[in-house]
């Protein structure tokens, strides 16, 4: 991938990967840190990129290792506050969605990656097992537990009852 | 408001109303990076060499009549060495990529600088008694992640020495749960002074594959 190309990747890719990012952590900043530095990193091994032939998992994968470290927090805290590309500002999100995001915080990071992968980036369920590196009954555990957690949440706000919440293909309880 | 799907939709579509980044600086510091990476990979070449030449010093150093030599800990470089007859010298001191204490407690101290010595780091830590594993991201990781990312009784006094030179813990072995071991997943960057690099810790499950057991 010459430097056109993973130019012309980017433009496409970051929006999308930032919003899949945000929806994982709830965070917008830390998933647009988290993106552009993963976008850097796959620049700079653009050689494995091209092996690998599946660049914007890659970049998703990496990008999640590096809003999910604990640890970078610590060492960076005060970088991510100095951020060289700051955030244009975006509008307010609306009540329902802060409500959403909140909700979203409640579940565990693995709950949230894998309904993220599954609904929003359309992934089946093995293929969030591989990105995620986890077995597939473990992402329908995932799947299924996160979706019950989000049920009584989505089910009040929308009017509908309980027995309106979808199941997945094959999922676990 | 519709179904899981619908609003994580909305969500995503919300965060994509931010600017990018220009892809020049993008790709600007990737070459940065990428000129780092294969820099240091030529110091680790060099070093390599230092190391054999400092193993060769020490072995000079424990014959009979030689300077009394301390009990070497776990390390992922050789011990500094302290030339005896050379005080023109400044004395230089070489610091391990890591460190691995066994503590009177049963627990375990370490410090990890750099982790290019990934194999050996395990193996230090399988022999104290860790299920681990340690990558340099990127790299295949054979493990699955355990459960729960969160185990604080496992590893604590998390400390940050310098700004970005080392982290420094305390692993608890016996807060394992049965089957559970820990690996270690450096960025290529970490370690190195004035930048920020990735150390993630996390619980996996323990097989042949990743920890070896």
């Amino acid at each position: 991938m010459d430097r056109e190309e993973f130019a012309s990747f980017y433009a496409a890719a970051f929006r999308r990967l930032v919003g899949q990012l945000y929806a994982m952590t709830g965070d917008l900043a830390e998933a647009q840190d988290a993106v552009q530095e993963a976008f850097t990193r796959a620049w700079a091994r653009r050689g494995k990129i091209d092996r690998k032939q599946a660049p914007e998992a890659w970049i998703r994968v990496t990008a999640w290792r590096i809003a999910s470290s604990r640890w970078r927090r610590a060492r960076n805290g005060d970088r991510l506050m100095a951020l060289t590309a700051a955030p244009e500002h975006v509008a307010g999100p609306s009540p329902d969605r802060v409500a959403f995001v909140e909700a979203l915080r409640r579940i565990s990071p693995e709950q949230r990656r894998a309904l993220v992968l599954y609904h929003l980036c359309d992934l089946t369920v093995d293929q969030v097992a591989a990105e995620t590196g986890t077995r597939v009954s473990a992402v329908k555990a995932r799947l299924a537990r996160g979706r019950a957690a989000l049920a009584p949440y989505l089910s009040e706000t929308a009017g509908h009852s309980p027995s309106s919440k979808q199941n997945y293909p094959g999922g676990a309880q | 408001m519709n179904d899981l799907t619908t609003e994580l939709r909305r969500m995503a579509d919300e965060a994509q109303q931010s600017r990018p980044p220009a892809a020049a600086e993008i790709l600007q510091n990737g070459d940065r990076m990428r000129r780092r990476t294969f820099a240091r990979r030529s110091v680790a070449g060099l070093s390599a060499v230092a190391a054999v030449a400092a193993v060769a010093v020490t072995v000079t150093a424990m014959q009979p009549g030689a300077a009394e030599a301390h009990p070497p800990s776990a390390q992922g470089t050789p011990p500094p060495v302290q030339p005896q007859h050379r005080p023109q010298h400044q004395q230089r001191v070489q610091l391990a990529d890591w460190t691995v204490a066994m503590q009177a407690d049963g627990n375990i101290s370490l410090t990890i600088r750099q982790l290019g010595e990934t194999a050996s780091l395990q193996q230090t830590l399988r022999a104290d008694g860790v299920p681990a594993s340690a990558l340099i991201e990127g790299q295949a990781n054979p493990c699955h992640v355990y459960g729960t990312s969160d185990m604080p009784s496992v590893v604590t006094g998390f400390t940050v020495a310098g700004g970005s030179d080392s982290a420094a813990m305390i692993i608890h072995p016996s807060a394992l749960p049965s089957g559970v071991g820990l690996q270690f997943v450096a960025s290529p960057n970490f370690g190195e002074p004035g930048r920020s690099g990735d150390l993630t810790v996390r619980p996996v499950e323990v097989s042949s594959a990743c920890t070896g057991s």
